[in-house]
């Protein structure tokens, strides 16, 4: 069913400069699921997301969102399409207040005016992000960081929400909470792209998954299948 | 064999243009051509140590004037204490580069637009302190300040002044090509394509910069003096005058900043247009700015940039990329 | 200087005509906060933006700070026209082509007013120039105290853009995280355009006000631009406060400077004090 794809990248390489991280990189997210990208560290988890966010562009393939190819687009201009991107390290505006930070994330023009709505959501979501809602972003907890630039990124009324390495430093108990949410999130119709190192949670969690491994897709497939193959290379090859 | 003899041609050619340049004076030119080619020189020299600093060193500093000034009223100070003027354009040099040294303290702790502003602020500070002091009293100019004239003057003629420029031109050319040539070149290259790698690599990013600074801070500094000796009198406002950044910003954009031949060339048009236009000094000053913007955005690795790209992709296809960029500008500016 | 009574004037004053200071040098900020370069050309814009005036109150007998109803927007589209064909460009190139490009420009200004004013001193001559009012025992000229008044309305307009309005909180968010913000759908060229635009709309206001305060020069904008970027370093970067309080500081230096030191000394110790603080704080005072 081809309506089902939201996202579709098709044989995409990317270079730094002249150094190719990605090769020949396939994958396709369908409505409505939770995919995940596992893979160590340095093995081009983070370019394929900034690939498909529009912060670099391929050198060769395309990629598709809702039938359109998007990869020449800029990044601003592809936010405004339907996906955002909870970039890696929690960036945020540190010397802007909480609910400054969740506003800017509805400046696209077919985000604003859902903007009030979207704030009670994420409010809702993120009960502890009211209670901050005035404190500079920088004052937060590494926890609520998280919390807050997830709920940056779904204030942008996104069709795709990306989130790279949410779980990184946080404790499992916020882990947790923070997978429990985006179970929330996906029941709300919103699908999810995600990248963790936290293979094992992550694959508990996710209904497919792909790994990858320098720069190369190297298997996908259902999560829960997949858990087990890896575990049985692990076996192998005593990674 | 013949690789060797090829090797001499240029090297043979390059001392026959110097030695032609010396012996100019002493054939009946025109004053007017000595005039010019003086000039030359010594904005050839000033462009030279500017590029030495923001071509080669990274260092955008915005104090020529500052060399220039100090130079220009150490050599006048000490002709009126009877010292001759030749001494005193060697201790102009000699101030200029303590300076150098002095403010490095201060200002290499500076980086990138604060480095800029900070070395900007100097020669202002020295117009201002110059326009309060009176070093050696009387014999000020009219219009107040601290105008003096440059005594002990007597006999030399233009021939002389344009031996001296020759020699400080000549000299700022083998300084910069020497640099280029030895380990300190080195250095300063793997500066300039990264800081901090430079650094960890072992290189003292510090004393590198340092010396470039004292280098070019002493050679812009003997140019200074130099050109005072030909003017006569020096005053604070035009010594630390921004117009000594603008002429040495101008020919080493013009010619290629970061290369090696970018201030010979640079210098030649410039000095065309210095004299072309000097009718109409403001006019001038104008289209040199103009010149300087449009070099920048079109051809920003300048005249010799563009010629060696010529040479290396073959004139039809380096034309064709730069018609492409502007194309490219001109149909969709706001891309990236 | 026999006592501290005397020097009430000069506090008073410096203190007003900072107010010129914390319009200029907020209009630098807004471009250096979004673009990390310093429009080494604003002070010629701000001497332009005086020059601007000038002829339209001596050909058109339009009163100076009227003229700015007019004299904001057409500042404000000469910005975005010199950001976008201009220094955009360079700044795409490298920081340092971004300042010999603005340096270019400046001159360009600089060159092109001597030609067109020549390179006498003029001033904003209107009915309320040389009117003064009374405090105590001390005589203030009526304009210092207007600088003071636009520079307070000028930052209140200014805080509450940057603070309430979704292109305020873009250039905000720019200045604090270009490649974040672009993610967030802000379009960088955008922003640059816009604040560039501000930027030039605030010299214009400032270059009234200093043609109201001082006599102005074709040259004259180099120490403006020293003295806004001291502010600047002075109040950090994207401070409000910081901005107001450093530009009131800066008039104050200036004044005082001028008392003990005589006309030289109203520009030197601003400018002493410029290469003290990089020296101590060589990325500003409040590092960022
Ligand atoms: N700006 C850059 N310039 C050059 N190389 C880069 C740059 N950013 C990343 N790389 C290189 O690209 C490769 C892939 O990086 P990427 O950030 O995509 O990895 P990742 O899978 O996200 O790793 P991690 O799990 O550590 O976040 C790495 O080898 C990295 O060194
Ligand atoms: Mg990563």
């Amino acid at each position: 069913m081809p309506e089902d794809v939201l996202l579709n990248v098709k044989d995409i390489d990317v270079f730094y400069g002249t150094l190719q991280i990605l090769w020949n990189v396939s994958l396709e997210v369908l409505t409505g699921e939770l995919v995940a990208i596992a893979g160590a560290n340095g093995a081009g988890k983070s370019t394929l997301l900034k690939t498909i966010a529009g912060m670099m562009h391929p050198t060769t393939g395309n990629i598709e969102f809702l039938g359109e190819d998007i990869s020449r687009k800029n990044a601003y201009n592809i936010v405004t399409m339907g996906i955002s991107l909870v970039p890696e390290g929690r960036g945020l505006f540190p010397e802007m207040t909480v609910s400054e930070n969740l506003m800017i994330g509805s400046y696209n023009r077919n985000a604003r005016a859902l903007s009030k709505e979207q704030l009670c959501r994420v409010y809702d979501l993120f009960p502890i992000l009211k209670e901050r809602k005035n404190q500079m972003a920088k004052t937060l907890s590494g926890g609520e960081q998280q919390m807050l630039v997830i709920g940056r990124g779904l204030m942008s009324n996104p069709k795709l929400l990306i989130i790279d390495e949410m779980s990184l430093g946080l404790s499992p108990l916020i882990v947790n909470n923070l997978f429990q949410v985006l179970h929330e999130i996906k029941e709300a119709g919103v699908t999810l792209l995600l990248v963790e190192q936290n293979v094992w949670k992550t694959l508990h969690e996710a209904d497919r998954a792909y790994v990858i491994e320098t720069g190369r897709i190297v298997m996908s497939g259902d999560a829960l299948k997949l858990c087990e193959e890896v575990e049985i290379r692990n076996a192998y090859f005593g990674v | 064999m013949q690789r060797t003899l090829r090797g001499y041609i240029p090297m043979a050619l390059i001392g026959l243009t110097v030695l032609m340049l010396a012996l100019l004076p002493t054939i009946d030119i025109s004053q007017i051509w000595l005039l010019y080619i003086f000039h030359f020189f010594i904005f050839l020299t000033l462009a030279n140590g500017w590029n030495l600093l923001a071509g080669f060193s990274g260092l955008l500093a915005l104090c020529p004037a500052a060399f220039i000034g100090l130079a220009g009223y150490t050599m006048t100070i000490l002709t009126w204490l009877k010292i001759p003027f030749y001494v005193g354009i060697l201790a102009g040099g000699i101030v200029a580069a303590l300076f150098a040294i002095l403010i490095s303290r201060s200002v290499f702790r500076m980086r990138g637009i604060y480095f800029a502003i900070g070395t900007l602020v100097l020669p202002e500070i020295l117009r201002l302190l110059f326009l309060r002091w009176r070093p050696v009293g009387g014999g000020q100019l009219h219009g107040g300040g601290a105008g003096y004239m440059v005594k002990g003057l007597t006999g030399i003629t233009m021939q002389n002044t344009y031996w001296l420029g020759l020699a400080i031109g000549l000299a700022s050319v083998i300084i910069i090509a020497i640099i280029l040539r030895s380990k300190f070149g080195l250095g300063l290259a793997a500066i300039r394509d990264n800081d901090a790698s430079a650094s960890s690599s072992g290189i003292n990013v510090f004393r590198l910069k340092l010396y470039s600074f004292i280098i070019a801070g002493f050679v812009m500094g003997v140019a200074g003096a130099i050109f005072y000796t030909y003017q006569g009198f020096i005053e604070p406002t035009s010594a630390f005058n921004i117009k000594w950044l603008m002429t040495a910003m101008l020919a080493t954009v013009i010619g290629g900043k970061g290369l090696e031949e970018g201030p010979l060339v640079g210098t030649i048009v410039v000095v065309i247009l210095h004299f072309q236009l000097s009718r109409y000094a403001n006019i001038s000053l104008l289209i040199q700015g103009i010149i300087l913007v449009i070099i920048m955005l079109a051809v920003p690795q300048g005249i010799t940039g563009l010629i060696r790209d010529f040479r290396k992709e073959g004139g039809l296809r380096a034309l064709r990329r730069l018609t492409q960029k502007r194309i490219k500008l001109i149909t969709n500016p706001r891309k990236d | 200087m026999d006592s501290l009574a005397d020097l009430a004037t000069p506090i008073t004053m410096g203190i007003l005509y900072g107010g010129l200071y914390v319009v200029i040098a907020l209009g630098l900020s807004l471009v250096f906060g979004v673009m990390k370069v310093i429009n080494v050309a604003h002070g010629d814009m701000v001497v332009l933006g005086s020059y601007i005036a000038f002829v339209a109150s001596t050909s058109l007998g339009i009163d100076p700070i009227l003229w700015l109803v007019l004299g904001i927007p057409l500042f404000f589209i000469l910005g975005i026209v010199i950001q976008r064909f201009f220094l955009y460009r360079a700044f795409k190139m490298s920081a340092d082509a971004a300042l010999i490009i603005a340096f270019g420009l400046g001159l360009i200004i600089q060159n092109a007013e001597q030609l067109a004013w020549t390179p006498l001193s003029r001033s904003l001559q209107t009915s309320y120039s040389l009117k003064s009012f009374q405090i105590g025992e001390v005589y203030i000229p009526l304009v210092y105290l207007l600088d003071f008044i636009a520079a307070l309305i000028i930052i209140l307009i200014i805080h509450q853009f940057l603070k309430r309005t979704y292109l305020g909180q873009a250039i905000t968010a720019a200045s604090q995280d270009r490649q974040t913000a672009e993610l967030m759908g802000i379009n960088p060229a955008r922003v640059y355009q816009i604040a560039f635009g501000i930027s030039m709309a605030l010299a214009a206001v400032g270059g009234v006000f200093l043609g109201l305060t001082f006599p102005f020069t074709p040259t004259s904008g180099v120490s403006f631009l020293i003295i806004a970027f001291g502010v600047i370093i002075l109040g950090g970067l994207g401070s409000m406060t910081g901005t107001f309080i450093g530009g009131l500081i800066f008039g104050l230096s200036q004044s005082l400077g001028g008392t003990f030191l005589g006309p030289t000394g109203q520009l030197l110790v601003p400018f002493v004090m410029v290469i003290v603080i990089l020296t101590i704080r060589p990325q500003g005072l409040f590092g960022r």
